[in-house]
């Protein structure tokens, strides 16, 4: 039992490292695509979209709870990229700025136009069935319930929680891109977790 | 009872299998990729002069308008900043520094852009108006020679030459009036614009920094940034971007040196051999050619 622990330990330790690494070099080949682009080259602009389309796809779906208002989200946010794409000084993450560039636009699109709710069918969430180990750890159902109790949160607690859990951005980033400072970004984050336990567990006491 | 961790853990794998699920059409990729390269070749082809070498932005970027021809007389009225310094430096105003600028017919400046590229320039103004009639920038793989009769743009790493039948203005602002545009800029933008001394100690003397504060607006994010002022010639030694919105500002002017001798032949723009010829006028691309 000890021996299996101990191995569970190592693995997670170089599972991090690598993760680490994987990070750097992604962040590493931002910056040559960047300065590529600051170039000229179209095939750099290519590969930003290809690397980040699902990724920020997800997250305007998740922010805006529309599928479709996702997609023309998307759309605006990169067309709008491509156009300041030879003025653009970075200091954040490309991923970063895309991520902000998403929420803002979400957020001026304003999200009461985006309800109904997405159907988290819609999205053709995979259950138990499926093969993947990842998606074994959570199922339809909690999904579902898990989905309905974010709804339950104010918008400005939602779009952190989504920022910081899904999309990995730090509060710091956040906080920059929002123009508020990192502890009113924290505390949104804090009281938006302790609600979202309060509503998971009060359904589990049902 | 769920702890806060067990939460976090639980969302975050309900974000990832939601993740996982989300990807974009065939059709979308394609809608977006067409919509986003037209915007990104129109912005290559119709704003050449902002893939220019960001050198300049620091100082020639963002909303500065055209000087007035009395700009000099309202500074003079509106800002007389003046200060004593604590040591034997004389006291400093501000239109000495724009009474020495307008002495200026040739600029060279050493730059570093925010990928730590460093980057040099040189500039040919007339005095007399405070127009660039010449100049020349190189950063890193970009390098970009105007002249009275055409642009050149120069993509190394592509071997791509770009040209433009007509003079492109480096700037909207001209640097021989540079402070003139500084304060009126600050003004317009509800801004602040401080003075102060400093002891340099690379240099061994006490020198002027001015310091621009530009608050948020809009779109536009904070700006601050410092020039240094020599306090003997009353003119710009550096300026550095303190803060700036993606696309607002280069890093820094490290240096430059006024009225030095410019090397001969530096506006004659040669075509590299191989090299594809890129023809433009102000509506867009008439001809291309690759040179042998």
């Amino acid at each position: 039992m000890c021996v299996i622990m101990t191995a569970i330990a190592i693995l997670r330790q170089a599972q991090d490292k690598v993760s680490k690494l994987t990070g750097k070099l992604s962040m590493f080949e931002d910056k040559w695509l960047l300065w590529k682009l600051r170039q000229g080259s179209s095939a750099a602009l290519c590969r930003i979209y290809e690397k980040y389309k699902n990724d920020l796809l997800a997250l305007a779906i998740a922010l805006s709870n529309n599928k479709t208002s996702a997609e023309d989200v998307l759309h605006d946010v990169f067309v709008s990229f491509a156009q300041s794409a030879g003025r653009l000084q970075l200091r954040d993450s490309l991923k970063g700025y895309l991520s902000t560039s998403i929420a803002n636009r979400v957020r001026n699109l304003g999200r009461d136009k985006n309800k109904p709710a997405l159907d988290v069918d819609e999205l053709d969430i995979a259950g138990p069935e499926s093969d993947c180990p990842d998606r074994l750890a959570i199922s339809k159902e909690q999904s579902q319930r898990i989905g309905a109790a974010m709804m339950g949160l104010p918008y400005e607690q939602q779009e952190v929680i989504i920022l910081h859990l899904q999309s990995g951005l730090k509060f710091k980033e956040i906080a920059e891109a929002q123009g508020i400072s990192i502890n009113t970004i924290q505390s949104r984050y804090r009281y938006g977790i302790d609600k979202l336990r309060s509503i998971l567990d009060s359904e589990v006491q049902k | 009872m769920s702890t806060a961790e067990n939460i976090e853990k639980l969302v975050k794998k309900f974000f990832k299998t939601r993740k996982s699920s989300a990807a974009t059409s065939s059709q979308m990729d394609k809608k977006i990729l067409s919509d986003a390269l037209t915007a990104y070749e129109k912005l290559k082809m119709s704003t050449s002069a902002d893939l220019q070498p960001s050198v300049w932005r620091i100082i020639m970027k963002s909303s500065i308008t055209k000087l007035a021809v009395a700009a000099v007389l309202v500074i003079a009225a509106v800002i007389s900043i003046t200060f004593l310094s604590k040591s034997a430096t004389p006291a400093y105003a501000i239109e000495q520094t724009i009474e020495a600028m307008r002495s200026i017919y040739s600029i060279h400046a050493f730059t570093t852009d925010w990928d730590n590229s460093k980057g040099e320039a040189w500039v040919q103004t007339n005095p007399q108006t405070g127009q660039e009639e010449y100049y020349y920038a190189d950063q890193n793989n970009f390098l970009i020679v105007g002249t009275p009769q055409a642009t050149y743009y120069y993509y190394k790493d592509e071997n791509l030459v770009r040209i433009r039948n007509e003079y492109v203005p480096a700037s909207e602002i001209r640097f021989s009036r540079f402070f003139e545009d500084l304060v009126k800029w600050v003004q317009q933008h509800h801004g602040e614009l401080s003075f102060y001394p400093e002891f340099d100690q690379g240099l061994q003397k006490e020198i002027i920094i001015v310091r621009a504060f530009i608050p948020t607006q809009g779109d536009m994010k904070e700006q601050e940034f410092i020039v240094r002022v020599d306090s003997e010639t009353k003119l710009p030694i550096s300026i550095e971007t303190l803060k700036c919105g993606p696309g607002q500002g280069s890093k820094s002017v490290d240096g430059i040196e006024y009225n030095a001798t410019i090397p001969e032949g530096i506006f004659e723009f040669k075509i590299p051999d191989g090299a594809k010829v890129v023809y433009e006028d102000k509506n867009g691309r008439y001809g291309e050619v690759n040179s042998n």
